[in-house]
């Protein structure tokens, strides 16, 4: 047992050191380590002058972004004007949903992509802000057709009539409007942690619990955390097709647009903001909060996270769409027009619902009963 | 350790010397230890008469050795124990009777453990799990407030009481369960309770892949490579706290079940604290 305990911490482990009198050593309680306290004196001296350098360091960070801190993101530069580009386009609008579609000349929008409504009307394409990226289309529609009918298989409790009459061939490749935001997350977090070791003396069990204040600070970067700018898809449909890479990235030209639908922004930047603020935070807390680690217990006990909201853009990112009915009911189905990847609730088919019940639950049954009867 | 107990029980052995005599003198198969030894002088000398006469007589009348045992640390000797009892018992070839049949409490002070070793086809007949239990509760109570003599008397008695039921074909042992009769209902209860459990589970699971459209709260993949910087690690060690558990006595022992456990030595045992 350490007959003297101080907040001196083994250089080796972070574990605690005590004064051994027969040797004249810092000894650590669990490395076994030893340090003469000449050493450990200047080591500590050492850190400690570091620890001033740093917190000087971002203060001195800090006073120099004071402004930046919890500001509005910057949407000043988020789009531009079509000028003479919106010539060639065309927009149509759905009476059904209220979507705002765009399409270049050449392309023919037949029904909506969003509700599947097919009376959608041409518009007066005017006051429209142009993206300034856009991700073209990786994936074909032959793709998004193999990609949904894969998706359908296997689900057993898919109803027959709902993938007979879903019309896969109409799914179309539309261009959704995002925000991407920019911007960096300074986090300082403490948590009280314990280490716990347990050892039998005779017949008492002794439980040792050492606790630790931990401090983390730290900040993070973020590039273009995209949130769908339209109100008539639904968040956690983008968010689950998620990631898209960026190194595809295209400054927006309507060249990419032949062929495809793109929907026109009606959520502003500021009004989705909290999402990516959400974002943001909880990424920064995460990554901040993984570099603990090699305790028995750790509980965050503060948390202060600052944004140095950064600039906006705007850009059309590509997804493979179908929208169908089925008892009434809206059915939505994505596909990541660059990655593949499709999600989409389905369906349950009450009567193949309580088939499967039936066909787990019984043979079960009558064994069991069979085995208590005889 | 061999060595170590043997000076143990040389110890004993001539703290009881008296009685050993005694019982030498009294038969062929007397045990050479005394009934009663007590090597801390808890039990005055009459007391040590009265109980050594108790103890003899129930041997002699059921045939099956009755001991008590009382040292002040057993760890000089032994690495536990239950080790300590036994070693003890067949150094001084204790109990009655080609079986050596017997039953030995003894004590530790300084602990305040005790054991109690069962011996023997009979002495593990007569002793079982449940019946030990039994005796210990016999006298743990007068043991926790130090009432030596009134507990080694109980223990005795109650000894002497399990002997005669033994004797008699009915050692003292847990009532044999009476297989519980389930009705119909009941059976198709417990026949349908975990097939609706699975069938539901495996539907669930079905159902839950129905769904893929989630929200998302992080953006880790939009983390600039290379951004996340680190400027504050600090560990600091605050203090520490220390918790004592008595570890609580021993009751491997004494199944649920009934009859009786012995080991690979042929020993049953009971051990505690009081």
């Amino acid at each position: 047992m350490p007959s003297q305990l101080t907040n001196y911490q083994c250089p080796s482990c972070m574990g605690p050191l005590h004064y051994v009198g027969e040797s004249g050593m810092l000894e650590c309680d669990y490395c076994g380590n030893h340090y003469s306290v000449r050493e450990v004196e200047t080591l500590f001296e050492q850190q400690n002058a570091q620890a001033e350098q740093a917190a000087a360091a971002i203060e001195a960070e800090q006073a120099e972004h004071a402004g930046e801190y919890e500001q509005d993101w910057d949407c000043a530069a988020a789009g531009s004007s079509w000028d003479a580009e919106a010539e060639g386009m065309k927009l149509y609008n759905c009476p059904s949903c209220g979507a705002e579609l765009i399409c270049d000349a050449t392309t023919a929008a037949t029904s909506c992509p969003y509700c599947g409504n097919h009376g959608i009307l041409p518009g007066k394409f005017r006051g429209l802000l142009k993206p300034d990226f856009i991700l073209p289309f990786k994936q074909s529609k032959e793709d998004a057709v193999r990609a949904l009918k894969k998706y359908y298989g296997g689900k057993r409790l898919l109803p027959r009539a709902f993938v007979d009459g879903n019309h896969i061939e109409e799914i179309k490749g539309v261009y959704v409007p995002f925000w991407l935001f920019n911007g960096k997350a300074d986090v300082d977090m403490h948590f009280q942690a314990t280490r716990v070791h347990t050892h039998r003396v005779g017949d008492e069990r002794i439980t040792e619990t050492d606790h630790f204040d931990l401090h983390r600070a730290g900040s993070v970067e973020f590039s273009r955390i995209p949130v769908d700018a339209s109100s008539k898809m639904p968040d956690s449909h983008m968010d689950a097709i998620e990631a898209f890479d960026y190194n595809d990235l295209k400054p927006f030209s309507t060249a990419y647009l032949p062929g495809f639908l793109a929907d026109v922004y009606d959520v502003e930047a500021r009004d989705c903001a909290a999402h990516a603020d959400e974002r943001a935070r909880n990424t920064a807390v995460d990554i901040v909060s993984s570099t603990v680690g090699g305790y028995s217990s750790c509980v965050p006990v503060s948390e202060n996270v600052r944004l140095r909201r950064g600039t906006v853009d705007y850009a059309l990112l590509p997804v493979w769409m179908l929208s169908t009915r089925w008892n009434g009911q809206n059915f939505l189905f994505a596909m990541n027009g660059q990655t593949g990847k499709l999600i989409g609730d389905l369906p349950v088919s009450k009567g193949r619902y309580w088939g499967m019940f039936a066909g787990v639950a019984l043979p079960i049954a009558a064994v069991l009963a069979l085995l208590l009867f005889l | 350790m061999r060595k170590k107990i043997s000076i143990c029980l040389l110890l004993v052995f001539l703290l009881s010397l008296t009685l050993a005599a005694q019982a030498f003198a009294d038969g062929e198969e007397a045990a050479q230890l005394g009934y009663v030894t007590d090597s801390t002088g808890s039990l005055s000398s009459g007391e040590k008469d009265e109980l050594a006469q108790l103890a003899e007589k129930l041997s002699q009348e059921y045939r099956c050795g009755v001991y008590i045992v009382v040292l002040d640390d057993y760890r000089e000797y032994a690495r536990d124990i239950e080790t300590c009892a036994e070693e003890l018992y067949r150094y001084f070839d204790l109990g009655w009777g080609e079986d050596r049949d017997g039953v030995l409490l003894i004590m530790s002070m300084q602990q305040r453990e005790y054991d109690i070793a069962a011996y023997g086809d009979f002495g593990n007949y007569a002793f079982t799990d449940y019946g030990k239990d039994v005796l210990s509760d016999s006298f743990l109570d007068d043991f926790r407030h130090n009432e030596w003599y009134g507990g080694f008397q109980d223990y005795l008695y109650t000894a002497g009481d399990m002997l005669a039921k033994a004797r008699s074909g009915e050692p003292v042992d847990v009532e044999p369960r009476e297989p519980t009769r389930l009705g119909a209902g009941a059976k198709l209860l417990i026949a349908g309770a975990p097939a609706c459990l699975a069938g539901f589970g495996v539907c669930s699971a079905a159902k839950s892949r129905m769904k893929s459209a989630v929200r998302r709260s992080t953006a880790e993949e939009y983390v600039v490579p290379g951004s996340a910087s680190l400027y504050i690690r600090q560990d600091r060690f605050l203090h520490r706290s220390r918790s004592v558990q008595i570890i609580s006595e021993n009751r491997g022992s004494s199944g649920g079940g009934g009859g009786t456990t012995v080991n690979a030595g042929g020993f049953s045992h009971h051990s505690g604290k009081f």
